[in-house]
Order: C-alpha cells, then sequence, then structure tokens
C-alpha cells in the first residue's frame, strides 16, 4: 500500500490499475509469473486485428515472447538470487510512445512494483497496447501483478514528480539530458538507484571492401536492414546511425557507395512515406550544415528520401550534425583507428557491415574509448534489449542478495 | 554613392505594368547584383551557395537564385553590412515557436521597404491620405516595449491615412464612440481601413454579429494581412470573410495581402479578382513538396518568394513554409500584369519521433 496524498491524487489521471490495490512489495527478479504474464502479453498484441499494420507493437509483440525474455534473462547478471527494489517510478519518453511498455517490463522483470507517467501524446500503438495490457490485468490469475503496475499521466507538475520521486526505491527516465537534470533536482531516497537514458550518439562502420564484393541480390538484403536503422524511427532514435564511415581505399569506396547507396534510395522510395514537413526539415538543416561545418566535400541531394553530406574528416564536433528522415553524413577511412577522435561518452551503438566484430572491440579496448556501447550488425541498431547504454537495466533495478 | 543612381531607377519601376519578358529580364539583373553584394558581404551566404548543390534539375529563369530557406534566419546571423551600418533589427516568432528570426536593415533597405511599400499601397488606395481607421487598440503602437508585427505594421501603413482612429478598445473591445464620430464625421467620403486579418475577424466582424450591430462604412477600402491561418481553423474562407464582413459593415473593397517579415515592403496585393499579385519588385515560384523542383501552373507547392529590396541580408530570394499555387502570368481579369497566385495555408508539421528530449516540451 502506498497513501497518495488528496492534493497529489487530484493531479494525475490513472490509465491502468488503482492507487488502492497498489503493492510495493519486491518480488524476485525473473519470477516465472512474470515472464508467463508478460509472454501472454505478446500473445494477445499479435493477436490484435490491427497488429499486422503496426510494426512497433509488432516488435514489441516479438521482443514480449517468452524466448526472446529468457534469452535475455541469460546475459544478465540478476540470473541469481535477485529481489526488486520496490516502488520504480518512470518517466516514459513523448517521442516513442511505444518505449513505456519495454520500461514497464523491465522493472516488472526485476521484481518491482512500477509507476509510471507516460506522455500526453499517444498514438494508435499505445492505445492498443494500453488497452491490452488493462485487459490482461483484470484476469484473476494476473491479480500479483495488476497489484504492481499503475500507469498515470499528468501535465507537467513538479508536486507530483517530487511525491513520486520521494517514494522511489528505484527511477528510470527516458527522455535525454534536459529531462535528466531535471529529475535529479527532486529529493529521492538516499538508497534510491536510477537508470537515466541519456542523449546519444549511434554510427556506423561499412566495409567497402566487402560491399565491392557481394552480390547484388546480398547487397539487396543489407540494404534493407540498414533501411531498417535509418528509417523506422526517421533516424531520431538515439541508436539510429547519424554517420557512415566507409573502411578502405578510394577506389572500393567509390564502387561500395554507389551500389549501396542506390540501393537504399530505390528501398526507402518503395517504402517511407516522407512527409512534406520532413523534406523541408531536411533541407533546412542541410543549409544549416552547409554554413556551419568546417569539413564538407560534397552535398547529394540524391532524392527525397536521402540526402547525403561527405566530410572530409571526423572529429567530436561531428556530434552535433544530426539528420532526421534520411539525412546521413559519411566519411571514408583508412584504418579504424582513425575513429577515435570521434568516440566519446556520447557515442551509443556502432552498427557494422562487413567489419570483424573482434576489430571494433580490440579498438575501444586499446583506444580506452569512454563511448560505444553496444556493437551490432547492421539492421539491429533499434532492436531493444537489457543490456543497454552499457548496463544491465534489470540488475540495476534489482538487489542482488548473497549467500555465502 | 553609386548606389542612389540604381535605387532611383528601381524605386521608379511601375508596380503591375511590364510584361513577362521585360520584367524578368530587369528583375533577374537586379537579383544577380544583389547576389553578388550578398556573396560578397555575406559569408555564411558565400559557404552556403558554395556547398549546396544546384537543386534545380530543369532550370526555371530564376534558378541561379538559391531559395534560402527562412528559418534559416533563425539559426544564421545573415547581414550583408558591417554591424554599424545597421539601424534595425526586426524580429519575428515566425515559423517554429522557441527562436526569433532576426532581419537586419540598414538605411538604405529601410528606405527602400518604405518607398516600395508605399508604392504599392498608393496604387490601391489613390495617392491622396484618406481619413483611416485602424482595427486594433491604441495600445498595440502605444506600448513600444511590445513591439511586434501589429505594431510595424499598423506605424508603416498609417502613412497612407490621415486622422487615424483607433476602432478598438484596449480590451479589444469596440469603441463605438470613436467609431460612430469616425463614420458621421467622413460619411460618403473615401475612407482606408486597415487591420490585421484575425482581428478584423475576431474583434470587429464577429462582434459586430454577436452585437447584432451594423455600421455603416461604405465607400471604404480595407486592407488586411497577417494570422490568416488563426481564423482558418475555424473554417473561414476568403468568400466568408468578404461577405460577412459587408453584412455587418458594408464595405466592398477588400485587399488582403501576403507578405513575410523577411521581405517588408515587396508584399503581394490582392486584386479584385481575389488573387495575390506579384509586382515589379517581386516573384514567387512554387516548388514540389517532395523533390523542391519548381512544378507547372496550377500545381501545388512551397512558396518560394522573391525581392529586388533586401541589400543589407540576403533574403532576395526564400522558401517559405507555406503552401501556393501559380494561377497565371500577365492574364490576370484585373488588369495588372505579373504572376498571380494564391495561399492555401502552412505546411503541416509532422508528428515527432525518436528519443531525444521530451519531458521539457
Amino acid at each position: 500500500m502506498i497513501l497518495i496524498p488528496n492534493n497529489i491524487q487530484a493531479h494525475f489521471t490513472t490509465l491502468v490499475g488503482s492507487s488502492s490495490d497498489f503493492h510495493i512489495q519486491p518480488t524476485r527478479a525473473w519470477e516465472e509469473q512474470t515472464i508467463s504474464f508478460l509472454n501472454t502479453l505478446s500473445a494477445r498484441l499479435r493477436r490484435h486485428p490491427e497488429a499486422n499494420t503496426l510494426p512497433d507493437l509488432m516488435a514489441l509483440a516479438f521482443w514480449l515472447r517468452k524466448a526472446n525474455l529468457l534469452s535475455m534473462k541469460t546475459s544478465s547478471y540478476s540470473n541469481r538470487l535477485s529481489i526488486g527494489l520496490g516502488l520504480t517510478f518512470h518517466i516514459c519518453p513523448a517521442n516513442v510512445p511505444i518505449n513505456f511498455a519495454y520500461s514497464l517490463a523491465f522493472a516488472l522483470l526485476a521484481g518491482n512494483s512500477c509507476v509510471l507517467r507516460l506522455s500526453s501524446k499517444s498514438n494508435h500503438s499505445t492505445d492498443i497496447a494500453l488497452q491490452t495490457l488493462s485487459q490482461l490485468l483484470l484476469e484473476s490469475e494476473y491479480q500479483p501483478i495488476a497489484q504492481r503496475v499503475f500507469l498515470i499521466r499528468y501535465e507537467h507538475n513538479d508536486d507530483v514528480t517530487a511525491f513520486w520521486l520521494s517514494q522511489a526505491a528505484g527511477r528510470v527516465i527516458w527522455g535525454g539530458d534536459h529531462t535528466i537534470n531535471k529529475m535529479r533536482q527532486f529529493a529521492t531516497p538516499p538508497r534510491s538507484r536510477e537508470i537515466a537514458f541519456a542523449d546519444r550518439y549511434s554510427l556506423c562502420l561499412l566495409d567497402a571492401t566487402y560491399i565491392s564484393c557481394c552480390s547484388d541480390e546480398l547487397i539487396n538484403t543489407h540494404c534493407h536492414h540498414f533501411y531498417n536503422d535509418i528509417y523506422q524511427l526517421d533516424q531520431a532514435g538515439c541508436s539510429s546511425p547519424q554517420l557512415c564511415v566507409w573502411l578502405g581505399d578510394d577506389s572500393s569506396v567509390i564502387e561500395a557507395k554507389s551500389r549501396l547507396w542506390q540501393c537504399l534510395a530505390d528501398i526507402a522510395a518503395d517504402k517511407y512515406a516522407i512527409e512534406d514537413i520532413q523534406v523541408l526539415n531536411k533541407f533546412v538543416d542541410t543549409c544549416n550544415a552547409a554554413i556551419d561545418h568546417e569539413n564538407i566535400a560534397n552535398i547529394e541531394i540524391a532524392s527525397p528520401e536521402l540526402t547525403r553530406i561527405e566530410v572530409k574528416s571526423i572529429n567530436i564536433s561531428q556530434q552535433s550534425f544530426r539528420g532526421t528522415s534520411g539525412l546521413i553524413y559519411e566519411t571514408r577511412i583508412k584504418s579504424i583507428a582513425q575513429l577515435a577522435p570521434l568516440i566519446n561518452e556520447k557515442v551509443q551503438t556502432l552498427s557494422y557491415l562487413g567489419v570483424e566484430k573482434s576489430t571494433i572491440a580490440e579498438f575501444i579496448y586499446s583506444n580506452g574509448c569512454s563511448g560505444i556501447d553496444r556493437i551490432v550488425p547492421i539492421g539491429n541498431a533499434l532492436n531493444m534489449h537489457n543490456l543497454w547504454d552499457g548496463y544491465d537495466i534489470i540488475t540495476t533495478l534489482s538487489r542482488i542478495v548473497t549467500i555465502d | 554613392m553609386s548606389y542612389e543612381v540604381d535605387e532611383v531607377i528601381l524605386s521608379d519601376w511601375p508596380p503591375y505594368a511590364w510584361p513577362k519578358q521585360q520584367k524578368q529580364s530587369v528583375l533577374i539583373s537586379k537579383l544577380a547584383e544583389l547576389d553578388q553584394i550578398h556573396l560578397s558581404q555575406c559569408p555564411p551566404f558565400a559557404k552556403l551557395k558554395q556547398s549546396m548543390p544546384n537543386i534545380d534539375l530543369n532550370g526555371h529563369p530564376f534558378s541561379p537564385f538559391f531559395p534560402l530557406p527562412v528559418r534559416l534566419f533563425k539559426s544564421q546571423e545573415l547581414k550583408s553590412v558591417p554591424q554599424e551600418s545597421i539601424i534595425k533589427t526586426m524580429m519575428s516568432s515566425g515559423t517554429s515557436g522557441q527562436s526569433v528570426s532576426k532581419i537586419y536593415l540598414d538605411k538604405r533597405t529601410s528606405a527602400l521597404q518604405v518607398k516600395i511599400l508605399s508604392k504599392l499601397v498608393t496604387h490601391l488606395i489613390g495617392k491622396q491620405r484618406l481619413p483611416m481607421l485602424v482595427i486594433d487598440c491604441p495600445s498595440t503602437v502605444k506600448n513600444r516595449t511590445k513591439f511586434s508585427a501589429r505594431t510595424a505594421g499598423i506605424l508603416g501603413f498609417s502613412m497612407y491615412g490621415r486622422d487615424i482612429t483607433y476602432a478598438l478598445n484596449d480590451d479589444m473591445t469596440i469603441n463605438f464612440d470613436a467609431l460612430n464620430a469616425f463614420i458621421d464625421k467622413y460619411q460618403g467620403q473615401k475612407k482606408f481601413i486597415f487591420g490585421f486579418t484575425y482581428i478584423v475577424w475576431l474583434h470587429f466582424v464577429e462582434a459586430l454579429e454577436q452585437l447584432s450591430k451594423k455600421i455603416d462604412l461604405s465607400e471604404s477600402i480595407l486592407l488586411h494581412g497577417g494570422g490568416w491561418k488563426k481564423i482558418e481553423a475555424n473554417k473561414v474562407t476568403k468568400s466568408h470573410f468578404k461577405s460577412r464582413l459587408a453584412n455587418v459593415t458594408a464595405i466592398q473593397s477588400v485587399h488582403n495581402y501576403y507578405g513575410m517579415i523577411e521581405q517588408t515592403g515587396s508584399i503581394f496585393m490582392e486584386c479584385k479578382q481575389g488573387h495575390f499579385h506579384c509586382s515589379s519588385w517581386s516573384e514567387v515560384i512554387i516548388r514540389d513538396f517532395k523533390t523542391l523542383q519548381p512544378v507547372k501552373d496550377g500545381n501545388l507547392g512551397l512558396i518560394q518568394l522573391i525581392s529586388a529590396l533586401p541589400h543589407s541580408y540576403p533574403g532576395h530570394s526564400i522558401l517559405s513554409e507555406d503552401i501556393g499555387v501559380k494561377l497565371g502570368e500577365d492574364d490576370c481579369q484585373c488588369g495588372w500584369k505579373g504572376t498571380y497566385f494564391d495561399v492555401l495555408g502552412r505546411v503541416k508539421q509532422a508528428e515527432v519521433r525518436g528519443c531525444s528530449d521530451t519531458y521539457s516540451k
């Protein structure tokens, strides 16, 4: 039970759950019942008549499958005697509304009770997910879980936020540097833990020689993967690539570029429903870059879906140049060591094609890189995982009990 | 001061008399001169022109003049004269929230704006100063700490009237005492009325309708502009606006105007046929939303605005975020030469996706 003062209660709307039934006693991490609940949620979402038309909902349903959860369990440190922290409070992102579901799943799997502040923006996928979730929580076998879930919405209100943070044994903040700084101004219990998703920068590394040797069919497959990384979240996801780094000599890079970009532009023209304002925004961003960037070699507006800005060399200032909706920066390096001046703690995901992953790992260790948390084959840049931003989310949201 | 010569020539251009070929050759040579000025005097503009590819695949008479997105006046400091020559910086919140556009004016550009605006207004209302009614409240111009586009507009257009009377009280209700006195005094005479579109609509037309009052402002010519989108949301069309206005005020001659703070002076007047007209100093190009290529007449697209006036900042060719359609050139029933077009609103903002800052907004 948690006592919510009336003046706080008056300022939020409850979407799922009830404050009178809400329970903050922790349970074991990776509890069988939680996994089975999420698996059932997965099945219900997949069965929804509109699921096929909503890629973000399908991705969530796929992710919530028991098989996927168990594979995350094996890679998580909390796969021993771990128990939840108690009450977790989540500030969920507005611009990827469906992410609230991942945040909820992590905290439940860690054995916590969860209060989530959902964005006031919603979309069709979120509505379906919320509806399916609340129906499932009405079923008697899931009552223990229903008591651990409390989803609310409120306009920005420091009193409400301060109340929940004062109670939270763990807090999960999606939403970048500004939101994190804002949340840290509120008092929390001394042992309260935090998972904060800051603003990040991501890039991809492509081996030109490999691409030059690929068959047309293989190029096409790679480009479909590449397309997902770049266009699925309009390139605005923190793990979507902003910069393509070509590894190789002049002639192989020229050949690889022409093959890959042409193929990607064709796929994007076919699959990506770009809006007028996105084309305009991209043009504005390109003009600003033309003025502000010190190092541009060439700009090519290849199609409404794809603009490429080639830069002569890279340094840390490159991170401030970002594109959306298919505005890609690219450059060429002769050896992976030339990446070093770009890497700091802001760098999250490095997706790769045709490069040995051990080469990248070796680069990170030998250069003592403070960034690059994920090294994934192209196509996997947006795949959510318990191991994210350099830490184990479920372990961080649970308490490991040692017994000797 | 060599520029005084061409300035005389520029401000002597006839507003709507030149046929296409003549206008194009004069305007293009003026723009080429402006382009040279800005290339040599405005480093960000030079860098832009040097780095950006030529976007026009098929070429257009105005292709050499890069369509500079208006939003760049927010993110970049674009000026082509030394700081000490700047006499006024105009600011507008413009299209997308937080940051403001900054337009730097020197004496020459500022004077040109006044001259050309005067040419366009007097072409419409005649050279004689008319009794003028401003559909706004006096505090809009008195309170200079809140100098806005509204203030600038009222002050700018007030130069073409006399005995300026404000139709609204400071609480935006109608000042019937002042209004009736004005009507009595100038009954049967030609009068000039100016107001911002949404203010005329909300605080004048709708207010009169709600009070079930009718006033007699026949023999008047109303010039209005700005903020059309605020009332468009309530589904007010042009003809709607005119007929309901006429019903409560008996005003028959109504002219909307279209323009941007980035190109103050060279505004596009609505002709008797209800179309916006380019003058000799201005031109529009309609560009495809997706490919940004100039489209054929009659097709919708983004409006690129050309103006011969900006000498102190590179605003001679700008890409707006407004949707327009070119209806024709030199053949409007109203008799004015030049391109005529319609404006149909603004490009719709996209749904934001991704995972950057969210709580702050």
